[in-house]
């Protein structure tokens, strides 16, 4: 059980490349915390930097208040589970993990029985003579994660660990990970690129773009309140809907069409400074807008007409695809509502839930 | 189909006619070892009239076959312990640790598979010379040297194949580098191991020139006994055919070893 501590670290490569820039992050105790952001965006190097895989350019990393800058990944007590498995093709499941508790000379039948413990837990009781080339993906990865826990390290590592496995295997996967983690309780912290990863696992999601933090939070939260519009459009699929418009007194109007801003919205923009005639991005999630008639009814004055290109019926849902204004739209509407492709409806607006961005520096006007 | 067929039986006959070019020395080697001289020279293709083991006893006497043995096996097994040893050592380094100076090492060790043994044969003796290393122990080291080139290319071209994850959780799990080496990564590096002992096994067993300009004659190879043993014995066959019976069986026992060992070591390197 640990608490991590990065302080204003960096990461620079070759003197002039800045994979990781001023991160800081506490986690807590048992917390799952997730890494997401695209491919580049520096996640795995702050994660392998926690694990002391990478050196650490500038400030300070530290696990229970001890700083771990120059301590080797051994005497870091952490375990880490890698993307492609990493599993020594050599060694049967048991040897896998049974190697790092050899390496730090544990007594043979106590590493029998930690072994077995995790193998139980996993389900690879029976697997445990086999070779990693007689495992299928799934089993495999279960293996790296039990190399990781017999160790019963402080902190688990995770470097995208399901990107290698198809899809209906991956959610199990991720529930199972889950499940582990509520069983161990082990500090952990979680890599992928993957948004409904983060949403479904984490306690704590940390939004990375280009080696910056662009914000830390709860799923909820990072979904319900992005800092900025990377992370209205990271998170959430189909992401978050971006309109650029006009401020017009209480209407925000796109092209022809104006949509009336609720009070407190409104209130927000004036306090930070933006008056009529100020460009601003719109964010709207798709699930908030509507084309039943009873939102309609109650919201008159923000609907607006809209010609459907694509309706993609998913079986839950309804995705309509749209344009206003020559700017793209997606909105996700009950699946029982019978809109086709080429249809003019209503769609209905709900400005409550939306956020307004500033579009020099794309962050959230919060007032 | 039936063309296929057709095609299939002439390869199979054309395998076997060639499989019987490359048997008959052995054939020839082995049945007139059994022969007295006088039967070698009424009769070289035919099956011996009666077995003569007499052959094998002299042979194995004027030989000196137990010392030149050991002499050759100690020489061979030494060097090729060594080569594969430090030549996969090198690969790791070479291979994990990118930089312009590993890049030229590298460079340095290919281009030094070019230059051929007899260029430096004779400064390479003198020059061990005058260490007082013309000996059994020198020529180890040459064999090193020699052998080490070829090895390193193969082992550094093998390791760009292993994901160097294997060595991030080698780390992780609490090894040092050289743990990681001896415990992951050189078990992985089996099926270039087994071909560079094949390669050299059979270079350094055979080799006759370089033992003979360094090796004293108590230090003497099986392949040096046994050019005296022809110079002694041109003449009579019987005795030279079953010395040279003799000295083949103990690389015939290796690659039947060595041939299991391939297979096994092919499949364990599988990743994935």
């Amino acid at each position: 059980m640990a608490e991590l501590k990065l302080d204003h670290v960096y990461k620079i490569f070759d003197g002039d490349v800045t994979a990781v820039s001023d991160f800081n992050l506490n986690i807590e105790d048992e917390e799952f915390i997730v890494f997401v952001g695209p491919s580049g965006c520096g996640k795995s190097t702050t994660l392998r930097m926690i694990a002391g895989l990478e050196g650490i350019s500038d400030g300070d990393f530290y696990i229970d208040d001890k700083r771990m800058n120059d301590v080797s990944p051994k005497d870091r007590d952490i375990a880490m589970v890698f993307q492609n498995y990493a599993l020594y093709p050599h060694m049967n499941v048991f040897d896998n993990m049974a190697f790092g508790l050899k390496l730090r000379k544990f007594p043979k039948e106590d590493i029998k029985k930690r072994v077995e413990e995790a193998s139980d837990i996993l389900g690879l009781r029976d697997l445990l003579d086999r070779k990693p080339k007689a495992l299928s993906g799934g089993q495999r990865q279960r293996v790296a994660l039990g190399r990781a826990i017999v160790r019963n390290p402080k902190v688990f590592l995770m470097d995208e660990p399901l990107s290698n496995l198809d899809a209906k295997l991956r959610v199990q996967m991720r529930s199972e990970i889950i499940k582990l983690h509520q069983q161990l309780k082990t500090t952990t912290v979680y890599v992928t690129h993957d948004q409904t990863e983060a949403m479904t696992m984490a306690s704590r999601i940390v939004i990375m773009k280009d080696g910056v933090i662009q914000q830390i939070g709860a799923p909820r939260e990072v979904y319900t309140y992005p800092e900025n519009v990377f992370v209205g459009g990271f998170i959430g699929s189909p992401s978050m809907n971006f309109l650029t418009g006009q401020l017009e007194n209480d209407l925000f109007k796109i092209g022809e069409r104006s949509l009336k801003i609720p009070e407190g919205k409104l209130k927000a923009l004036r306090d930070s400074g933006y008056e009529s005639g100020a460009e601003i991005i719109l964010g709207i999630r798709p699930e908030d807008l509507h084309d039943e008639q009873v939102f309609l009814d109650t919201m008159p004055e923000a609907k607006a007409d809209v010609s459907i290109d694509l309706a993609e019926l998913t079986g839950s849902e309804l995705v309509l695809y749209t344009k206003i204004a020559e700017q793209n739209i997606v909105a996700i509407v009950n699946p029982r509502s019978n809109i086709y492709q080429g249809d003019q409806i209503e769609l209905g607006f709900d400005l409550n839930k939306a956020h307004f961005f500033d579009p020099a520096t794309e962050q959230r006007i919060k007032g | 189909m039936k063309q296929q067929n057709g095609k299939n039986y002439w390869v199979e006959i054309l395998g076997i006619f060639l499989a019987l070019i490359w048997l008959s020395p052995f054939y020839l080697m082995v049945v007139n070892s059994f022969k007295t001289n006088r039967d070698i020279f009424e009769d070289v293709l035919g099956l011996p009239p009666e077995a003569v083991f007499a052959n094998y006893v002299q042979a194995f006497h004027d030989l000196d076959f137990l010392n030149a043995l050991w002499n050759s096996t100690f020489i061979t097994v030494s060097s090729i312990v060594l080569i594969i040893i430090f030549s996969s050592m090198a690969g790791y380094a070479l291979a994990r640790n990118k930089s312009k100076l590993s890049g030229a090492l590298l460079l340095i060790f290919v281009s030094a598979m070019l230059i051929p043994f007899q260029a430096v044969m004779i400064t390479l003796t003198s020059f061990f010379s005058s260490f007082q290393m013309l000996n059994q122990y020198g020529l180890i080291f040459m064999y090193l040297g020699f052998g080490c080139s070829l090895a390193i290319f193969l082992y550094h071209g093998a390791m760009t194949g292993i994901s160097i994850t294997l060595d991030e959780a080698a780390t992780i799990d609490g090894a040092s580098r050289f743990q990681t080496f001896w415990y992951i990564i050189f078990p992985l590096l089996k099926p270039i191991s087994v071909t560079v002992a094949i390669l050299n096994v059979i270079w350094i067993w055979n080799d006759y020139l370089l033992p003979s300009l360094v090796l004293s004659s108590e230090e003497a190879t099986i392949p040096i006994n046994m050019y005296y043993f022809f110079g002694e014995y041109t003449r009579q066959w019987d005795l030279a055919l079953a010395g040279l019976t003799l000295a083949i069986i103990p690389i015939i026992i290796f690659y039947f070893f060595a041939q299991k060992q391939i297979i096994s070591g092919v499949t364990d390197g599988a990743v994935k």
